[in-house]
């Protein structure tokens, strides 16, 4: 870009100038006008001292700072080897996870299948339960019994049946039936202990 | 003070090229080197970045705890020192991102002044005080050239390669930022006067 030697250079491009940061071939043009413009001039001196107080300014960390990053540096390092045990201690770490997963899933297994694991426990065979054996009945003895006839249709079916049994004699079973006239009892020969 | 690109800066990294060799192949003391070599670029460039001289604190420690990490992968044939300041950079950026974003120029003076101690104020000179009232008034992109630039006395060119953009938008933030500086180092003069 060509600088006009009566036109002002823009303060955009002295603030390059002032810091030899202009390609050179604007480098050349600004200094052409430079030469015999003061008021651009000023401005550039300006803009130098301001650099000047920047870098003048300029101080280093303290001792007390730069000891303090390097404890950090240390401890930050220290700390990460801590995360990353040495192959040789990864049975160590292992071996009692494992134990512990192991005592987890049997102790789980107890609270949901707690017949099941009774049985893997103590090794006994559960017999299933079933109804006590009764004791067989003799053979009965098949008696008629008479009953006052009445007119009453005879139909199929019982209509009640009872195990009755009094203090001195063998039980037997009663069985209505839809006529009257006919009760069937069914007594067995010997009493039931 | 020392400015990187000059003086024994190519002596400097050609010893940290070496050092990060023997550092990568598990030598600590080598790593220790590094940290004593830079510690103090990085803490200056982070408090320059960062509001907070305990948070440059942290962001200089974690700098140098992801060099740490990330040793296996460094080319050691690359210099040290523009990885550093990007990557100093980039993590001052995240810091940012975690406090508070940019804050308008003369309230961003104002509050960089009332965040300090009575204490810390008395032990700040009073024209190191003002270069950081007047860092704080630029915007993040525009105090990132500025500190690179100006203060680190970086090369254009590297400070664009660091920041990741190109050398016409840092010229551009170079411009600006300076014009905010020497209108606020001019006023606070004033003020004084």
């Amino acid at each position: 870009m060509e600088a006009s030697v009566t036109e002002h250079i823009s303060e955009e491009r002295l603030a390059l100038y002032a810091a030899r940061d202009l390609p050179a071939r604007e480098t050349a043009s600004v200094e052409t006008h430079l030469r015999c413009c003061g008021e651009c001039q000023a401005l550039v001196t300006e803009y130098q001292d301001a650099q000047a107080f920047l870098t003048e300014s300029v101080e280093d960390p303290s001792p007390d700072e730069l000891r303090r990053l390097r404890d950090g540096i240390a401890h930050e390092l220290t700390s990460v080897g801590h995360h990353a045990p040495a192959p040789w201690l990864w049975p160590a770490l292992l071996t009692p996870a494992l134990a512990l997963t192991l005592i987890f899933v049997t102790t789980w297994q107890r609270l949901v299948y707690p017949r099941h694991s009774r049985e893997e426990s103590t090794g006994q065979v559960i017999v299933p339960q079933t109804i006590p054996a009764l004791p067989a009945l003799p053979t009965p003895r098949l008696e008629t019994v008479a009953l006052p006839k009445k007119a009453v249709r005879p139909t199929a079916g019982l209509r009640t049946v009872a195990l009755l049994q009094r203090a001195d004699e063998s039980p037997f079973i009663k069985m209505t039936t839809p006529d009257p006239n006919v009760v069937i009892l069914w007594q067995a020969s010997e009493r039931i202990q | 003070m020392t400015v990187p690109w000059a003086g024994s800066f190519d002596m400097e990294q050609t010893l940290c090229r070496q050092l990060v060799s023997r550092a990568k192949a598990g030598d600590a003391a080598a790593f220790e080197r590094i940290v004593a070599l830079n510690e103090r670029t990085v803490l200056r460039v982070a408090r320059r970045l960062l509001a907070s001289s305990e948070e440059a604190k942290d962001a200089a420690q974690e700098v140098f705890i992801r060099l740490h990490r990330g040793l296996a992968r460094f080319d050691e044939t690359k210099d040290l020192a523009p990885w550093l300041y990007r990557v100093t950079v980039n993590i001052c950026r995240d810091f940012k991102r975690r406090t508070k974003v940019d804050i308008p120029l003369e309230s961003a003076a104002q509050t960089a002044a009332n965040s300090r101690t009575p204490e810390q104020s008395v032990m700040l000179s009073e024209q190191y005080e003002m270069v950081l009232d007047a860092l704080a008034a630029l915007s993040q992109r525009e105090r990132e050239a500025i500190v690179l630039r100006d203060l680190e006395g970086c090369p254009t060119s590297e400070v664009a390669s660091m920041l990741g953009s190109s050398e016409t938008t840092v010229r551009s933030q170079l411009s600006t930022g300076r014009m905010k500086i020497k209108k606020l180092l001019a006023d606070r003069m004033w003020r004084r006067a």
